[in-house]
């Protein structure tokens, strides 16, 4: 589903502030993957989400999406393939306008906007059915304007909205970070029910390492802008934070230095 | 004097008194709406109270005058026109082509005496000249730009470039760079316009003809009086005589005109008004131009400014002079 | 203040209710704070006039302004998408060169439409009283208008607009082009505008070039004003809202004018304007003041 070749991308190129982000990425990610992506500040996670977002167009390389070669499309377009969450809770959504006016505007990413009235009985229904998965209540709040709802309630119907239409990849950029623990752990949860019940390939930037473990099927640490650690199945299945730590350090010679990498 | 006679010429004073109190018994009420209110224009109502009261209205006493400047605005203008129509002045008189079109448009039972309008044909005010029927009619302040033209000659007589500077956004002005214009050729000069596009452009504005221009003209234009006396130290530093169409710019630096004073056009104009106070429809009123009316124009000199910008004024040019400044 | 009074600001309120709805789109859902309306205002009035005296019939040429007001709109959005101009600037720049674009297409400063068949001529020839006459069609105008901007908003395309104005990385995360809102909407917001000043300036008499001072803060005074009397999240309610405001500012300087008691001139129109946002702004603020009082609802 999500292919990625000789990905890499230099940020002022040429200056005393040359910064290679990323270099030498190669990845694949098959369809309905939940992948977990962790390391430390400066390793390049965020960058990569950007890349595979459109937000920041790569120096070398390619990216495929469900067969397409998205590596020159604008955010805009790649829209039709893949949906995005951000960190700040008010960054997904338009926090003045109607739960039911968010759902509307979402629902037409993967299709044409048109002329005909953006709320209908069909937008109705379909935000009830998807909004009730939550168990928040939201879905008898449809004209409450978002500004009213938490951060948590905001971060759960951004997932809603995410994964409407015929998105077929979800971007999570560390979604809970700026959640209090118990409204992180409820959207965690709804996270890992709503993209298995999909079929949605994910991929998860991380600042924990226990969640990075905890959820998905495949953990990618990346480490001063390369892949150096891809585990999966039965090896991560078992595996510890401490564990993770140990591999770590083996494979690069050096302590992570991150205090909220590990203790997280 | 004896005492008899002191009391007869008493009772006859007291007697023509009373008569003439009946004749304007009843307060009349003049609504005046300018659309800046500029000190030119602002001269056009001291001129109008003045020559009201020579006709024996006093504010205060017999007359009532409401007077309000729509700063610019043309809604707001729209609206002081309906509230002066909704109070059934009198007369309205307005100052400046937009407002008279506004009045006119609004009302046509209301008499209307505009003033300080350059064309009143053109600006639609009135459909014809003489006895224009309606309810309005005015003074016209169009500039008889060939006796201006032949002054600054006398002044100037190696003229061969007219710079023009003026504010192209207002109608007056226009009206008078395209009456210059066309009398250029066969008076034997040659043109050049510098516009003036708001109040802070018209010293730039003259600069841009140093060196191409033996004069400069300035029709009646509100926004380059604003800033004139900018332009006159220009034209000073660069010893190039400024020419105007009235009275006060000359007071102000420039060289002469042949114009007329604003002041004596509101005068004029109360005239008109005072007709209207007794009865006269202002449609049977012929529309006058101030430069026919007897007497409007003079010709006014600035003896020092002249020197300053290096042209000397004949003693027979300032013999003829109305007056020199 | 007399019925006359009375008529005269609900004339003109109605006038530059259109302006209001323009600026509501650009200013409110559109976050752009659009200055070219002291452009596209008389630009409105010039083509109309220009139109009209030249044989075209009064309705064409109303038509006619209103679609060349939208070219001033994309304009405008040009200037700040392609040349990544700053909003308010590249509404600036454009109003600047329409000044001179308006002086062409008149010839002149000023065109006089007195005594001309204008819009309100059929309803005058239906008996109604001169004076009435602008307020039947406005009030049909600006109803319609209102409806069509109401409505438009809540289709696919009309509730982009609104998430491209109001969180445009979310926006554009959803697929929308963010540009091609911002074309169409100032489109729409400058074609009202140049709407309205056709037909000011067939209500006026003349259409003049510099009838688009203050023009801006008339339209961003009822924008502020009716929205900040009549808070509301829904669209319909936010339209009625600028119409009304507008119509308050105009009665309540009518008000100010005739109230000599007071002491004003119309030279103090700014001030007084200056006041009445002021005082508008200030009511949301002193009611959300009581609701944090102890015992007050949150």
């Amino acid at each position: 589903m999500i292919r990625v070749e000789n990905l890499g991308v230099t940020f002022n190129k040429g200056t005393a502030l040359e910064n290679r982000a990323l270099h030498d990425v190669n990845l694949s990610i098959s369809a309905g993957e939940f992948v977990t992506v962790i390391g430390s500040n400066g390793a390049g996670k965020s960058t990569f989400l950007n890349l595979l977002a459109g937000e920041i167009f790569p120096s070398t390389g390619h990216i495929f999406i469900d067969g397409a070669d998205v590596t020159n499309w604008p955010v805009q377009r790649r829209s039709s393939v893949l949906a995005r969450m951000f960190q700040d809770p008010r960054a997904g959504i338009c926090e003045d306008m109607s739960i039911i006016e968010n759902i509307a505007i979402a629902a037409a990413r993967t299709s044409p906007r048109g002329f005909r009235f953006a709320i209908t009985d069909n937008v109705r229904k379909m935000a009830v059915e998807r909004l009730s998965m939550l168990k928040l209540g939201l879905e008898k709040r449809l004209h409450d304007r978002v500004a009213m709802l938490s951060g948590g309630q905001r971060q759960a119907m951004s997932l809603i909205m995410a994964t409407l239409g015929s998105t077929k990849v979800l971007l999570l950029d560390e979604h809970t970070a700026a959640l209090d623990p118990a409204a992180a752990e409820l959207v965690m949860k709804l996270t890992g029910e709503i993209v298995q019940k999909f079929g949605i390939t994910t991929a998860m930037v991380t600042h924990s390492m226990r969640q990075a473990l905890e959820f998905g099927s495949r953990t990618i640490m990346l480490h001063q802008g390369q892949i150096i650690l891809d585990i999966t199945g039965a090896e991560r299945a078992s595996m510890t934070v401490e564990q993770l730590v140990q591999m770590f350090r083996r494979k690069e010679g050096s302590e992570i230095s991150d205090d909220q990498l590990l203790l997280a | 004097m004896s005492k008899i006679s002191f009391a007869i010429a008493g009772a006859v004073f007291s007697l023509a008194l009373s008569v003439s109190a009946q004749a304007a018994d009843a307060v009349k009420t003049m609504s005046i709406i300018t659309m800046n209110d500029t000190p030119q224009l602002l001269e056009v109502k001291e001129g109008l109270i003045k020559g009201l009261a020579a006709h024996g209205y006093t504010e205060g006493k017999n007359l009532k005058v409401d007077f309000k400047s729509a700063q610019g605005n043309f809604g707001t203008a729209q609206q002081i026109v309906r509230q002066f129509i909704g109070e059934k002045p009198d007369v309205i008189v307005t100052i400046t082509t937009p407002t008279s079109q506004a009045a006119v448009a609004a009302t046509k039972d209301i008499p209307i005496i505009f003033t300080t309008v350059t064309d009143p044909l053109k600006s639609k005010l009135v459909t014809r000249e003489n006895h224009p029927g309606g309810n309005a009619s005015g003074i016209s302040d169009l500039v008889p730009t060939e006796s201006q033209i032949n002054i600054v000659k006398e002044i100037v007589p190696n003229l061969k470039t007219l710079g023009l500077v003026y504010d192209p956004s207002l109608d007056n002005a226009r009206s008078t760079v395209e009456s210059i214009k066309a009398i250029a050729p066969k008076m034997g000069f040659k043109t050049i316009e510098s516009p003036a596009m708001g109040i802070n452009n018209v010293p730039s504005a003259g600069q841009a003809l140093v060196g191409k221009v033996e004069a400069i003209f300035v029709p009646n234009d509100t926004t380059v009086y604003g800033a004139f006396e900018s332009l006159v130290k220009v034209a000073q530093d660069a010893k190039i005589p400024i020419f105007t169409a009235e009275r006060r710019s000359v007071q102000r630096g420039a060289v002469a005109t042949v114009g007329f004073d604003f002041v004596d056009m509101g005068k004029r104009t109360a005239d008109m008004v005072d007709k209207v106070f007794k009865g006269t429809s202002p449609g049977d009123m012929d529309v006058q131009y101030m430069k026919d009316l007897p007497n409007s124009l003079a010709l006014y000199v600035n003896k020092e400014s002249a020197a300053k910008m290096g042209v000397k004024l004949s003693p027979a040019l300032l013999k003829r002079a109305a007056q020199v400044f | 203040m007399s019925l006359y009074a009375f008529i005269g600001a609900l004339e003109t309120g109605l006038a530059f209710a259109l302006v209001a709805l323009g600026a509501y789109l650009t200013f409110r859902v559109l976050d752009f704070p659009d200055l070219t309306v002291e452009g596209s205002f008389p630009l409105g009035a010039a083509v109309a006039a220009k139109l009209m005296v030249s044989g075209v019939d009064a309705w064409t040429a109303t038509l006619a302004a209103g679609l060349v007001g939208c070219l001033a709109g994309f304009a405008t959005a040009f200037l700040n998408r392609k040349l990544r101009i700053l909003h308010i600037l590249a509404g600036i720049l454009t109003a600047i060169a329409l000044y001179s674009v308006n002086l062409r297409i008149m010839d002149r400063p000023n065109i006089g439409l007195i005594n001309m068949a204008t819009v309100y001529t059929p309803f005058e020839r239906l008996g109604v009283p001169s004076f009435y006459a602008p307020i039947v069609l406005l009030t049909v105008v600006v109803i319609v208008f209102k409806i069509l901007i109401d409505l438009f908003l809540g289709t696919g395309f009309g509730l982009a607009m609104r998430a491209a104005g109001a969180n445009p990385r979310m926006a554009q995360a959803n697929g929308i082009q963010v540009g091609r809102m911002i074309v169409v909407g100032l489109g729409m917001a400058n074609g009202l505008t140049a709407l309205s000043g056709a037909l000011f300036a067939q209500m006026l008499g003349a259409a003049d070039v510099s009838m688009g001072i203050g023009v801006i803060v008339v339209a961003l005074a009822a924008v502020i004003g009716g929205t900040a009397l009549m808070p509301s999240r829904l669209v319909p309610m936010l339209t009625l809202a600028c119409v009304l405001g507008s119509i308050l500012y105009r009665i309540a300087l009518a008000l100010a004018l005739s109230s000599d008691a007071i002491g004003l001139t119309a030279s103090d129109v700014n001030v007084v304007t200056a006041v009445l946002v002021a005082i508008a702004l200030w009511v949301p603020v002193r009611k959300s003041t009581f609701s944090r009082r102890p015992g007050g609802l949150k």
